[in-house]
Formats: C-alpha cells, structure tokens, sequence
C-alpha cells in the first residue's frame, strides 16, 4: 500500500484527467564521450548528435537534473514535446554492462529473475545484486513458453539506471527501456545477415554472435577492439567458429560507429577476406527519412532501430 | 522487440503501470470526487456558520421580545379577559333598551287611559354579570288602581293592556296579576300588571 501511494502519479493523473494525451517516443544515445538524440520535432524526426557537454545533459555514473535554465533543456529539449506522454528509450555503453549466454533449460520458464537465479545461471557475473538483468531468447524477444536452448543474458549496474530515470522523471516523462548498445548493434546486424557471424564493436565491448536465420547459436562478449587488437579477436572468432563450421563459412559481418568507415573496413580484413563492414546506407534502406542525420547517420538509425524495438508505448 | 521497461526499476515500471491501467486511473476519479466532496461540504459548513453568525444576534432579540411579551400578556390576562367579555357585549349595550324609556312608554299609556292611575311601580333587572349569555330582561310589577264610571274596570284594565302592549318594546309581555274588580270594596279598583322585557335577538 504504500508503496502504491509513493508511486501514485498525482500530477500525470492530473495533467491527463479531462484528455488522452497522444504519446511520443524519443531515444538517446548516452555513451561516456558522447550524447545523441532523435525524437520527432513537428512531426517528423529530427537527430542531433554532440550533446555531451551541455549542461543538463544526462550522465552514466552521476546524478543530473535537465532544469529550465540548462542549456539542454533550452536547446535541444525544446520543441520535442516532451512532457508526461513522453517515453524515452535509452540505448547505453557502459563497460559495467554485462552480456552472458545461458541455458534456458536451467533458467525454467516463468520464474522471476532474482538475483540468486543470475548466479546459479552465471556463475561468473559480477555485481549481481547492485544490477537489473533481463533475459532474451536467441531470436533477442522475450522467452516465450517454450524452451530455447540459448538464451542471452542482460546485466546494467541499478546506478546507471536510475541516473536515467531520475532524469527523465524530472522532466515528468517516463523510461520504456534501457537498451545497451550492443544488443541494438546486433540486432541491426542479425536483420541485414540473418545467418552468419555477427561482430559489434562499441568503445567498451566486443560482442561476437553465430546466428542462424537470425536465431543466436552462440553469443560471448569480449573486451573492446581498441584494448583487445583485432588480431585477438579474430583468433576468437576462429575458436568459436569451429563449434560451428557451417555458420563459420558464412562471410561475418561488422558494426560499429565508434569507429570510422575506414577503421571499420581495415578491421573487417583483419579479421576475414569476406567480412564486410556495414555502411550507412544498408542501415538506411527501407527506413524513415531523419533529418538532420547525415552527421552521423549510423548513430541515427541505430537510435531509429532503437525505438523500433520497444513495441507497445500506450 | 523487447519488453516494456526492459532494465529498468520496479519503480518506473509502476509508473508506466500506473499510467495505462484502468483500475488505477479510476481510482485516481474516486479521489478526485471524494475530495471534491470534502470540500464542498467544507465550504458549505463554513457557510452555515457565517450565515448563523450573522443570524444568531436577531435570533437572540426575537426570543428575548417574545419572553416579554409572555410576560406582559400573563399580567394583562384579567384586563384582556374584560375587554372580551365586554366585546361580546357590545351588541347588547349598544341595542340596549334603557328602563327609563320603558317607563316612559308605560307613562304613556297610563295618559292614553283617564280612568286608571299608577301608585307603585318595582323595576328589576336579573342580569348576571358572570354569566356571557345573560340577557339584559327587565320585569316591571305596575300597581295601579281603577276609578269606574260609565265603563266596567275590566275593560278599562283591559284597553291599558292593549296601549301597555303598543307603547312597550316588542319583546315586552304584559300579564295582569291581580283584577280586584271583582272584589271592589272601594271607590278605586287595584290591580297589579306585571311587564317582561327581555330583548329579541
């Protein structure tokens, strides 16, 4: 009960008493180096990237409040609608996410995902009860009744996402989901080759999948390229592909837009003669026009996919 | 796809719960009207107590003239009763017929009859002053004598009958108590009429 009370939401019942308000949806980009966003403005959506160092911007690892006099708020804010029928959806790269496979089989269908289940399942994870975990199944939605043998475990610190939270609270605009960033790059990846490997670099994580008709068989995460070398990963990469020799002879894919086109594709031959690197304009294909987005396009409609993984904001 | 609040709090999913759910949304309308009640009746009690604010010193003064005049109309009981019953007597006295003009009328007649003369006369009135319904009645004893001549006494007492009977008051009756023509000892015959008047109504 009082639980009810401390979360009654008076002034959204309040502003929303005597009309429907329509609900917009809006996805950020919250990185250590760098803030991005795309939400509609007038209708149509509208990217802006390089919102790191306004004030008011959200932070990973510390509190921060959007108020009315920041330049956030002001500049990059204004325009977008966003109000208590605002959702946002988060996508984050924080080194303290965690990505694990596990056996379905021994998770069990329909039990809640405490804290003691996360270490009998991953005996390795760490921060077990100072994080939120979610599990997916090997096509990245939720476990349905039957059983997968691969399922994909998710792990963010509860610090990270309640600085998200507390911030778009303030704003009276509520959280859909925070997604890493690796999980929305796969699945970018997974959608334009559905079989194959599938090879993610962020700043803080390498995150390598053997996909069949877009269901993972096997998934690991590694260190970033920039402390790892590609070399080793490639190596990895080898190791793994002989759990999986048909997958393996699929040419990998690779995704990314921390790095350039250029380093992207020196990668992409480093690690195979058939990887290819994906360019802006595969992301782009049969997806709406964001204006604003040819600063950083991979950025954009890695935000755009974003949104389109979180179905239902009513 | 994935889930609604997919990493994120208990506490934001409430939220996002809370937003989209009917039952918490009416419950949220119970509240409102529950407390739009409250203060409708607040504002109505407030009301009443200015209003009886206001009335209460006029409230006060009406009670206060009303125990007066209690007070005064116990003491002017007896003075009011008289004036009642002296309202339900107006009639009477104002169609009163006064004895003197019933003496006068029986004068006369004894003027329209040269034979008869009037010795006594006795006038009583048996109104009762206790009684509402007593009538002002009047009863006149006549004692008077008859000098015959060329005429009897009883037709004499008669014709004073009949001028007793035209000159009185209707309501006025006329009996003859005691005829001594037939017991003449004298020159003079007495006799006694008696006369009742009690007003018509």
């Amino acid at each position: 009960m009082s639980k009810f009370l401390l979360n009654y939401p008076w002034k959204f019942y309040l502003k929303t008493f005597f009309r429907t308000p329509q609900t917009v949806a809006g996805a950020m980009l919250v990185k250590e180096d760098r803030v991005s966003i795309l939400s509609p403005v007038h209708g149509r959506l509208s990217f802006r990237a390089g919102l790191r160092d306004l004030e008011g911007a959200p932070l990973l690892n510390s509190p921060c409040r959007p108020s009315s006099d920041t330049a956030f708020r002001s500049g990059v804010l204004s325009g977008r609608g966003v109000n208590e029928a605002f959702h946002w959806v988060f996508v984050v790269d924080t080194p303290d996410a965690q990505i694990h496979q596990v056996d379905a089989d021994r998770y069990g269908i329909g039990k809640e995902l405490t804290p003691a289940r996360v270490g009998h399942l991953v005996p390795n994870a760490t921060r077990v009860s100072l994080s939120y975990w979610e599990i997916l199944n090997a096509s990245l939605e939720p476990n349905g009744p039957d059983a997968a043998p691969v399922s994909v475990l998710f792990g963010l610190p509860k610090r990270v996402a309640r600085n998200l939270e507390d911030w778009a609270n303030y704003l009276g605009s509520s959280v859909a989901a925070i997604i890493p960033l690796p999980l929305v790059l796969l699945q970018q990846s997974i959608s334009l080759s559905p079989t194959g490997i599938q090879i993610v670099l962020t700043t803080n994580h390498t995150v390598i999948a053997l996909t069949e008709d877009k269901g993972i068989k096997l998934i690991t995460r590694i260190e970033p390229v920039q402390k790892l070398g590609i070399r080793r990963i490639a190596t990895t990469l080898e190791t793994l592909g002989e759990a999986f020799p048909e997958i393996s002879k699929s040419p990998a894919r690779l995704i990314s837009f921390d790095l350039s086109g250029s380093d992207l594709t020196d990668c992409a031959h480093a690690v195979s003669a058939n990887a290819m690197p994906t360019v802006p304009e595969e992301l782009q294909e049969g997806f709406e026009v964001i204006s604003a987005a040819s600063s950083s396009p991979v950025e954009a409609y890695t935000l755009y996919r974003a949104l389109c993984l979180v179905p239902s904001l009513g | 796809m994935i889930p609604y609040g997919f990493l994120t709090s208990s506490r934001q999913r409430a939220l996002h719960l809370y937003r989209i759910d009917r039952f918490y949304k009416a419950t949220f309308g119970v509240i409102l009207i529950f407390l739009l009640t409250q203060i409708i009746a607040g504002i109505t009690g407030v009301a009443f107590i200015y209003w009886d604010g206001q009335t209460a010193p006029q409230a006060r003064e009406n009670e206060l003239r009303e125990r007066s005049l209690a007070t005064r109309e116990a003491k002017d009981q007896a003075l009011v009763r008289k004036m009642e019953t002296a309202v339900s007597l107006k009639s009477f006295i104002t169609n009163r017929i006064p004895a003197s003009r019933l003496i006068r009328n029986i004068e006369e007649a004894f003027f329209q009859n040269g034979g008869v003369c009037l010795t006594e006369l006795k006038l009583s009135n048996g109104f009762d002053f206790s009684n509402l319904n007593a009538k002002d009645a009047f009863t006149i004893i006549l004692t008077g004598a008859i000098k015959p001549g060329d005429r009897t006494p009883t037709l004499i007492l008669g014709d004073l009958t009949k001028s007793l009977i035209n000159e009185l008051p209707k309501g006025s009756k006329v009996d003859v108590l005691r005829n001594a023509a037939t017991q003449r000892a004298g020159e003079f015959v007495t006799f006694d009429v008696k006369i009742h008047f009690s007003p018509e109504k």
